[in-house]
């Protein structure tokens, strides 16, 4: 692989700017249906893009005192850069011409962590105890779906007899049938659909931000361009996540089976009330950990 | 120069230690030298072939394989930077102290070369030794040292059962390959266990980190030990041909081990504890890895253990640091720290990400390793428990960086703490730095210790950490570069809390992160019972022991008349036995 190529593909395409371009877009739809859904009329169809232009042209950086400034700065820019890297990863296996830079799916969740991983520390050194509050929660919620994600990613590593990179799970898928059309399968799509909604921090799952106690949380000191870098790493989190969830279930990616995705955030966003941090661990603790427990009973009895 | 040299040498060092006086200025200087002078020694034995170690006599007995020569490497890499740290922490007696540690290092050696058993059991038995007088180096540790001693001790003598038993079968105490028999793999499994702190085994290592000197809590139970008992573990599963049953035990006995540290590690309140605990459950990782049986699993334990002794050590190395300069490891009176101690910040961050295995840092690799050995093992027999095994090792990893989470932010973040003027002491800076590089490095090129052991290593996964690295510092680059054009504008300004400057009572320190998840149901009957010492061993037989001796002792009552009575009873039952 050529350094020039990795560059483009980071940067150009289906990286930086196509990444994010995608992800405005969902975030405009995300946008317009909840406020159909909620009877107002909604944004226009650039205002994700009019955001980011605000936040980084208009705005000023202010930065709390008395906090490590390096660190403060260097958190969101590497939120962004590993989300940037994570898509790539994903979308490189759709790129026939390009087959060497890609990752399996244990790397993949584990890049995935880091954004998550950078708000905490953006709360931890923002030396707010509201976003130190914010922290805490995030990591919890971390905690709690972290144990099902990989309960249901075990149910795909069954089903496909010990495959983890996405490009084999993705032939298995098309050789036979997609994961979701078996019984364990869907259950282990159901579990995926659900810790989406949480690593993305919509609702009922925006605890760490839950702008009417903690003020946003973690970004309450943030501000300008580098909440601006915050926001981008949402949009490309917003692309990249149903692209994952869509290649290892429904057997590859399409507009349709990624507006699927979407729609299901949406819904589940606009019918749900935010549940509290302890509400949120004993659903996933103790009732979807034991549903995936069932579920690998399932794919190990090869249904 | 031949391996033997180097015994000789550290030897003759620890002797000179031993009876050198207590001169202060000049050890302080000389020390090091001596390690780094044995570091190169080492270094330099490398290259040499198995059969030219040593002297032609002495060649049946030394075993200098790959694996021999990895950990050999690694004894002599940290031994040199715990000389280093220990000048700068070490306040008295540094003569003595050097005298033991140079016994340490020369005994390790030891282990690691010795291809017959009974020469394996002596060093192994010294080693055990020093880590009891090293503890003695600080104030109040005798209860922590005894505990020490008994555990490793009553393990060394089920290592010594096992040999009898081996040679019994094979008559020889040649460490070679031989048929499995279940009596001597259970007694080295329990001597690698209580060595390295697998459960149920680890009860010594949490109350010796808490109370021995920092420099040998990172030099023995975070290094070395962990150096030598996974040694002994993988050594274990080279000579005996394991059974499946057998190796999915071992398996699941190391995915406990994770969980149920981890766990433990989330509820401390003392940043020595924290680590502690985690010095267990990294061993699960070890455990589980080597116990897969398949080299992808037993390449990725015996990386992590390499992993493992770097990034915990380092993260000893900064809380001792922190403690010279708050005097307290107690997480709660901790905080803000990172502007004072900026090294020490940075070092003990890198660490913390690699043992959360945050990619694209060693910890990562390695478990990326014993996870694609687990899948691997997934085709056997018992599949349903290894996918257990795989999920208790990756939640393992999310409770990690919780805990990790927990301790930054205590320690470096959090409260603001008063002006302190305190300078980071160069001497424990330089081996912090050394080994959070080393972090680094060994993420980036794990091929650099894999291939000195495992030739080709059939991997089922794909990771390039190299050109992930370089991506993401792109966009680091890119991100400063929009910074630069876009919002250069910077103002600080004071933040405020619903209008109002915040207070300093209001600041949270981080050690109450998790009490919702302490208070859960489940969690609060576990963690009270942890409290009641439940799940010790080590309390359990005291227990036991105690409950016959005072029995027996209440037999003792002081009056003659008794003894006399008790006398005559046995006079009559012996001669009962005797006349028929």
């Amino acid at each position: 692989m050529s350094i020039g190529k990795l560059i483009f593909n980071f940067l150009i395409y289906p990286g930086f700017i196509f990444v994010l371009l995608v992800g405005g877009i969902a975030s405009f739809l995300e946008r317009k249906i909840t406020a159909r859904i909620q009877w107002r009329v909604g944004p226009p169809f650039l205002q994700p893009f009019y955001d980011l232009l605000k936040l980084f042209f208009v705005k000023e950086t202010v930065i709390p005192e008395g906090v490590n400034i390096p660190f403060f700065i260097l958190v969101p820019v590497i939120a962004f850069s590993s989300a940037v890297l994570t898509s790539v990863l994903i979308t490189n296996i759709f790129i026939k011409s390009f087959q060497g830079f890609t990752a399996d799916l244990i790397v993949i969740v584990y890049l995935f962590t880091i954004p998550s991983l950078c708000v905490i520390f953006a709360g931890a050194v923002s030396k707010n105890p509201l976003s130190s509050l914010g922290s805490s929660r995030e990591m919890k919620l971390i905690l709690s779906y972290e144990l099902v994600f990989w309960t249901s990613l075990s149910i795909v590593i069954i089903k496909t007899g010990g495959k983890i990179t996405l490009r084999d799970i993705l032939t298995f898928q098309e050789n036979s049938k997609p994961i979701v059309f078996s019984l364990s399968g869907f259950i282990a799509f159901i579990l995926s659909l659900i810790v989406m909604q949480a690593k993305l921090g919509k609702v009922p799952f925006d605890i760490s931000e839950a702008e009417q106690e903690l003020i946003a949380g973690p970004y309450i000191e943030y501000s300008g361009a580098l909440l601006g870098f915050f926001k981008v790493t949402h949009y490309i989190l917003l692309f990249s996540l149903p692209a994952f969830i869509s290649v290892l279930f429904l057997g590859g990616l399409n507009i349709f089976k990624y507006l699927l995705l979407l729609i299901f955030i949406i819904v589940f966003e606009n019918t749900n009330p935010r549940l509290k941090i302890t509400q949120a661990i004993r659903f996933f603790w103790f009732y979807l950990f034991p549903l995936g427990i069932i579920g690998i009973i399932l794919a190990v009895k090869g249904l | 120069m031949d391996v033997l040299f180097i015994l000789k040498f550290n030897l003759a060092i620890s002797i000179l230690f031993f009876i050198l006086p207590d001169y202060r200025k000049f050890i302080k200087i000389f020390a090091p030298i001596v390690a780094l002078i044995n570091f190169i020694f080492t270094l330099s034995t490398l290259n040499l072939p198995a059969g030219k170690a040593g002297s032609q006599l002495l060649t049946p007995y030394i075993l200098f394989d790959n694996l021999s020569k990895l950990i050999f490497f690694f004894i002599g890499f940290f031994s040199f930077l715990l000389s280093i740290y220990s000048v700068g922490y070490i306040k008295e007696r540094l003569n003595k102290y050097f005298f033991y540690f140079f016994l340490t290092v020369f005994s390790s050696y030891g282990v690691v070369l010795s291809k017959n058993f009974i020469l394996f059991i002596i060093f192994w038995g010294i080693t055990a030794i020093t880590v009891y007088t090293l503890s003695q180096f600080s104030k109040n540790a005798e209860i922590a040292g005894k505990k020490t001693m008994i555990i490793l001790g009553g393990s060394d003598t089920f290592l010594l059962l096992g040999i009898a038993l081996l040679y019994k079968l094979n008559n020889s105490f040649n460490i070679s390959s031989t048929n499995f028999s279940l009596l001597p793999f259970i007694c080295f499994l329990i001597a690698s266990f209580s060595k390295a702190g697998a459960f149920p085994f680890h009860t010594w290592i949490p109350p010796f980190a808490d109370k021995s000197p920092i420099s040998v809590t990172a030099f023995l139970p975070a290094s070395l030990d962990k150096l030598l008992g996974i040694y002994l573990l993988a050594r274990t599963f080279y000579i005996f041909n394991i059974p499946d049953v057998i190796k999915i035990i071992v398996m699941i006995l190391g995915a406990f081990t994770i969980i149920s540290a981890v766990f433990m590690a989330l509820a401390q309140h003392g940043a020595r504890k924290l680590l502690s605990y985690h010095a267990v459950s990294q061993v699960g990782y070890m455990v589980l890895g080597i116990g897969t049986g398949n080299p992808v699993g037993i390449a990725g334990g015996i990386f992590h253990m390499i992993n493992n002794t770097i990034y915990k050590t380092s993260l000893f190395l900064g809380v001792g640091q922190v403690e010279k300069v708050k005097g307290t490891d107690k997480l709660e009176e901790l905080g803000g720290l990172s502007k004072v101690l900026p090294f020490t910040f940075i070092s003990m961050f890198v660490s913390a990400l690699a043992i959360s295995g945050i990619p694209p840092l060693n910890g990562f690799y390695s478990k990326w390793l014993v996870y694609q050995g687990v899948i691997k093992s997934l085709s056997d027999n018992y599949s349903l428990f290894t996918v257990f095994c795989l999920i208790s090792a990756l939640f393992g990893s999310a409770l990690t960086l919780a805990s990790f989470v927990k301790l930054i932010h205590a320690i470096f973040f959090g409260v603001k703490s008063e002006e302190i003027k305190a300078k980071e002491n160069v001497l424990l800076i330089i081996p912090q730095i050394i080994l959070a590089s080393s972090c680094i490095f060994l993420g980036i090129f794990p091929h650099l210790i894999l291939k000195s052991i495992f030739q080709e290593l059939k991997i089922i996964g794909k990771w390039i950490p190299g050109a992930s690295l370089i991506l993401i510092i792109l966009g680091i680059i890119l991100g400063g570069v929009i910074l630069l054009i876009f919002g250069i504008n910077f103002r600080t300004s004071s933040s405020f809390i619903g209008g109002e400057l915040i207070n300093k009572k209001m600041y949270i320190s981080g050690i109450e992160f998790y009490t919702s998840i302490e208070n859960l149901r489940p969690f609060r009957y576990i963690y009270k019972l942890q409290k009641k010492m439940i799940f010790d061993i080590y309390e359990i037989c005291k227990g036991i022991i105690l409950y016959f001796s005072e029995l027996l002792s209440s037999l003792h009552t002081g009056f003659l008349t008794n003894y006399l009575s008790w006398i005559f009873i046995g006079v009559l039952i012996l001669f009962l036995v005797f006349v028929k």
